[in-house]
Formats: C-alpha cells, structure tokens, sequence
C-alpha cells in the first residue's frame, strides 16, 4: 500500500508536549525532572523542580490511582489553561505510571495535539477482560464507536496480548495486519502503528494496558522501539545486554516495512540505557552538533527529543520502551 | 445464585482441543480459548468454517474430550454430557416412528421423572406451542418440514429447562424466511425463560440479531478468541428497527471485516513478521546488530 506521507518524514507529532515526574524516595511528593514542548519548528527543553503530591494535577492523579489517566474532556478549562501557558494547542492529555512491584516510581504525561490517532486504557473488567475504561480519540469515528464495545480476553488482540505477556507490544503495519483485531477501520483512518505498554504490573500480571495508536500523517512519535535484555541476561539486569526487539520508524522516514529493520539512531543508546539503569523514565532534547547545549534545530529528519519508559515486570525491569520525537 | 456468580455464569477456561499427529507434534484444533457468559445471555460465536467453533461447542456440551482447560457452568465443572445442557444441530435428527410430541416426550420423561404423567404432558404441550406446533404435536417427523423439524428439536431442547443450551448452526439448512421466523421464535424463548446460551454460526446478521454478545474466533490451527463485541441493541430484538439502528451497518461492517482480515491469515504474504503483532518476547535479540551493552550506571559498550 503505498501512501504520500511515507516518502517524506512527517515533522509533526501528535505528542506535543512531555512531561517526567518522579516519586521522591519518601514517596511523599513527585518532582518535574523533565519537561519538553514542540511548537512548530521550535523546542522548548527544561528541568525545573516544580512538585506535586499524591492526586493533585494530572501527573498527581495517575500516581494516586495507579493506572493511566485521559483528560479530554472539550472543552476542557485545565486544558485550554494549560495550552495557552505553554503555547500550544492540545486536545488531550495522558499520563501514566512507571510501576515497579506495589511502587510508583514516575510517571509520564503526554500533552497531545489534534490529529488522528487514538490513546486507550484497557483495563480488566469482572469477566476477567479488557475493556476501554479511558480513551482519547481524534478523527476515528467509526474506530471509536466499535472499540467502546470490544472486549479482549487474556491473548487476545494487542491489548490482551500485552496483557498475557506482562510485557510491551509493537505492531506494525495495522492496516495489513490480521493480528490487530481492529482493523477494519485502520485502512479507514491510515493507523499504522500500535504500542501497548502493561500498567501496574504485578506477580507477571498486569493491571491494564496504555495503547497508543498512531496514523502515518501524524505520528504519536517519530520513531516507537521496544528494547530487551537478550536471553540468558535476564537475572543480571546490572550489565544487561539490551536488543532493539521492535521498532517503528516511520515518522523519521522509515517504510512500512521497517519495523524490524535494525539500524541505529545516534543518542537513542545513550537514552536506553540511563533509563535501563536508572530504572526511571529519561526525557532527553537532541543538542545541535558540537556539544551545544540549545536544542537541535528541526530538519524534520533529525531526531528532537528522546523519550526512555523502563517496562517492570513485577519487580524486576523487562523492557525499555523508546519514543522518538 | 448470587449475582456474582450469575456474572460468572459459564466460565470457560483455557479450553484447548488438540488431535494427534502422525508427523509428530499433536495438532490444536483450538488452544487456550477463554470466555465467561452471564447467566441468561446469549453469545454467538463466528468464524471461518473450520476454525473450531463447533469443536468448541461440543467440549461444551460434553460430547468431545477436551484435552486441556475447563468449562464451568452454574459453578460445576462439566464431566462428560448432561441435562442441564441443551443441544440443537443443524439437523433435527428426530425418530422417525414417533410423532412430534413423543420425541419431546422422550426426554421430559427421563429428566422429569419424578412428576406425574399429566405434568410431564403439560411441559411438552407448553414447549410444543411456544415453537409454534399446537398444531402439529401428532404429526410424524415426515409429515414435518424442514423448519417444523427444527422446531421440534428445538422444543425437545428447552423442555428439559437446561442450564445452558447450546446451538449449532441451527438454521443452517432452512430457507431465508423459515431462517427468519425460526430466529424469532427462539429469541422470544430465550428472552422468556432467560437461558444462557452459546450459537454457532456463519451468518454475521444472524449474530447481531441474536446475541448479546458476539465471539469472533481466529482461524485455526490453535484457534481462539479474536475478540469480542458487546453488542449496544436493545432486547426484545425487533429485526426492521434493528436494520434501521445507525450504528447497525458500523458493526455489521466491523464483523465482516474481521473474518476478512482472518482469511487473510491463510495467505503466506501476510505472514511477514511486520504484518503481525511484534511477540517482542519471541524475537531473537542474539542474533541482532542494534544491542547496547550497559555496565552499572550509564556505562555503555
């Protein structure tokens, strides 16, 4: 299938805006340890220590509640405050905990500009399926009316798959794909990539999933990587080997057919592995070469920001998630 | 029951039906297949022919031996076939040297054995008449049609006031209208007596007019649960003013569309390890150029 938005790299994201919060060790506040916002070819980068307790604000709410929350309501006062004090124009907001055993470590929110593309929380219901307790949709009618009524028992779907494996999930190609359930309309809508992230895991169980779905025009992010320790590593998570397991690349000028394709992105190692090693999320912007410390200039190929998720199985790391902005 | 266990009604759980091999490995027919049905709900299942919805059924029923898994019902294991579930093939198979009410009498004497013979003759005339034959309780399975056949095993099935019934394409061999007024029928059973029931069919308008929920089953080999759709309509179903619901088309469209993606499955093209979900935990990392190296914090090699 051959669509015009592949041959260039779309510049623009749905993700306008990160935001890193960490949970300080007496677990009695969440400080901003990063902070991103893109406006147009612009780039804002900065870590200032403002702090939040348990429920207050977004960031405070998915702390408090263990599990991603979706703020979307239209028209929403938080948002449209939040959007004119940073400059942007958001429709949406989604944060999500970074959860090691009963611990919430961080959390990351997502300040999401109009496009089309969808976020999901699929959280277990009584009869033991996933079912969509919070959601954002942009210009997916159909996909939106029919996901409100689809259930996915454990293995079943991206979400249930997520789900069985306590782990992060990246398919490619949704609109070929007879593995992702809902396909019917991603040919409709051009959605391309899906990322299933396990929220609250527990014992090699998760508590819901955070489905990011992205279209070729505009991308959640430029670039989605799954990275893993390699077999036989498992027990020493120290001195892992981590291998690139998926990815999707086409907001930077991948194919379709990229999405096991293995090369390398200079500084997306750097990134991976101080979140590995961490066991925190790091939220990092592109440098202009020469060890500026200003941002990178926008060539709308070059990667602008990295964004690094540790993926916990019960207590110990699985997986790290890349997002490349 | 408590209503928790009424939400619980049917739990099926990892059911896996899998055949010997001669070059080796057994096959699996169907693997790791779950679903819970409420109590009084109606669930279709639909797939591909051969996908395994039938085999399904029957592990339910009783009738095949399932090779791993479990199915519970009204919080009882099944072991083998019972009363307390119904079944309708898509051939009635009634006996030809007894009438319409005998046949349904067979059963209702062995299950209700206890009553009297008046009482037993009540319950079959009841279910006799709510599938339309008052008319034609005396009547032989030749004198029957096609549809009254059905009706008959259908009645035979519901006397019995099973836990569970179960249906197996049960329309299959009828013509559009007999279709039509045969669904009509069992639906104002199933809504009156609220018997929790599992229909396996092809027919996606079928489904959507008859179930609560619809099942959508992958192709097999090692066929399972794709997902499911809760469907939105109001019961008692009333068929035109479901055909003029305006979401009606959208999941109709989403159903069809699914068992397309399915049949693209048999494709070799499709197997591409890009057009399927990415089993991050079945890739091969040894093997791959883009690994990274860390040593304590922040050391890369």
């Amino acid at each position: 299938m051959t669509h015009a938005v592949q041959k260039s790299a779309a510049t623009s994201t749905l993700v306008q805006c990160i935001e890193v919060w960490d949970v300080d060790p007496q677990a009695s506040l969440m400080r901003l340890t990063g902070h991103v916002r893109f406006r147009g070819n612009l780039m804002d980068f900065e870590t200032p220590g403002r702090s939040v307790r348990s429920g207050e604000g977004l960031a405070g709410m998915a702390w408090h509640q263990r599990h991603a929350v979706v703020l979307q309501e239209s028209p929403s006062e938080l948002l449209q405050q939040l959007g004119t004090r940073k400059g942007l124009d958001l429709s949406a907001l989604v944060a999500f905990p970074v959860i090691r055993g009963h611990e919430v470590l961080s959390v990351v929110v997502l300040g999401i500009s109009p496009g089309p593309g969808a976020f999901e929380v699929w959280s277990r219901d009584d009869r033991d399926e996933l079912s969509i307790s919070a959601s954002y949709y942009s210009g997916l009618k159909s996909f939106e009316l029919i996901s409100r009524h689809v259930r996915f028992p454990k293995g079943a779907g991206l979400p249930g798959t997520v789900w069985k494996t306590g782990r992060s999930q990246l398919a490619c190609n949704l609109n070929h794909s007879p593995g992702f359930m809902r396909s019917f309309a991603a040919d409709e809508t051009e959605l391309n990539t899906g990322l299933g992230l396990p929220v609250g895991s527990s014992a090699g169980n998760c508590d819901s999933v955070l489905l990011m779905l992205s279209s070729y025009a505009k991308p959640v992010a430029r670039a989605m990587e799954i990275w893993q320790p390699g077999t036989g590593h498992h027990s020493s998570v120290d001195s892992a080997v981590l291998c690139c397991t998926a990815a999707d690349r086409i907001g930077l000028g991948g194919s379709p057919d990229s999405c096991l394709a293995m090369s390398c992105i200079p500084g997306a190692k750097d990134v991976i592995s101080a979140a590995w090693d961490s066991g925190r999320p790091i939220l990092t912007a592109s440098t202009e070469p020469g060890g500026s410390s200003r941002p990178a200039a926008d060539d709308g190929v070059s990667p602008r920001a990295f964004l690094a998720v540790p993926v916990y199985r019960s207590t110990e790391r699985a997986a790290a998630v890349l997002m490349i902005f | 029951m408590s209503a928790s266990a009424d939400r619980r009604y049917v739990e099926i759980a990892s059911l896996t039906k899998a055949y010997p091999s001669a070059f080796g490995e057994p096959v699996k027919a169907v693997d790791d297949f779950n679903l819970i049905l409420r109590r009084g709900e109606v669930v279709s299942l639909i797939g591909h022919s051969g996908c395994g919805k039938s085999t399904v059924l029957t592990m339910v029923a009783g009738l095949n031996d399932i090779t791993s898994g479990s199915v519970v019902l009204a919080g009882r294991e099944i072991q083998g076939p019972g009363p307390d579930r119904g079944v309708v093939f898509q051939s009635p198979c009634l006996l030809p040297w007894l009438t319409a009410f005998q046949n349904v009498m067979l059963g209702i004497d062995q299950v209700y054995a206890h009553g009297t013979k008046s009482e037993r003759r009540q319950i079959c005339e009841y279910y006799l008449d709510a599938v339309g034959l008052a008319d034609a309780m005396d009547r032989y399975p030749r004198e029957l049609s096609g549809g009254m056949q059905q009706r008959v095993g259908i009645a035979r099935a519901i006397a019995l006031k099973p836990r569970m019934l179960l249906l197996d394409e049960p329309f299959g061999r009828l013509d559009s209208l007999t279709r039509m007024e045969l669904q009509d029928v069992i639906l104002g059973v199933l809504d009156r007596e609220q018997i929790t029931t599992m229909v396996v069919t092809h027919d996606v308008d079928e489904a959507i007019y008859m179930s609560h929920r619809i099942c959508m089953m992958t192709n097999g080999p090692a066929a399972t649960v794709g997902q499911v759709l809760e469907l939105p309509f109001d019961r008692p179903r009333n068929r035109s003013e479901l055909l003029e619901h305006p979401d009606y088309y959208e999941f109709r469209g989403a159903l069809i569309s699914f068992l397309e993606r399915q049949e693209l499955r048999k494709s070799p093209q499709s197997r591409r390890p890009d057009a399927t979900v990415v089993p991050a935990e079945n890739a091969t990392p040894e093997g791959s150029a883009n690994t990274l190296q860390t040593a304590g914090a922040g050391g890369i090699l």
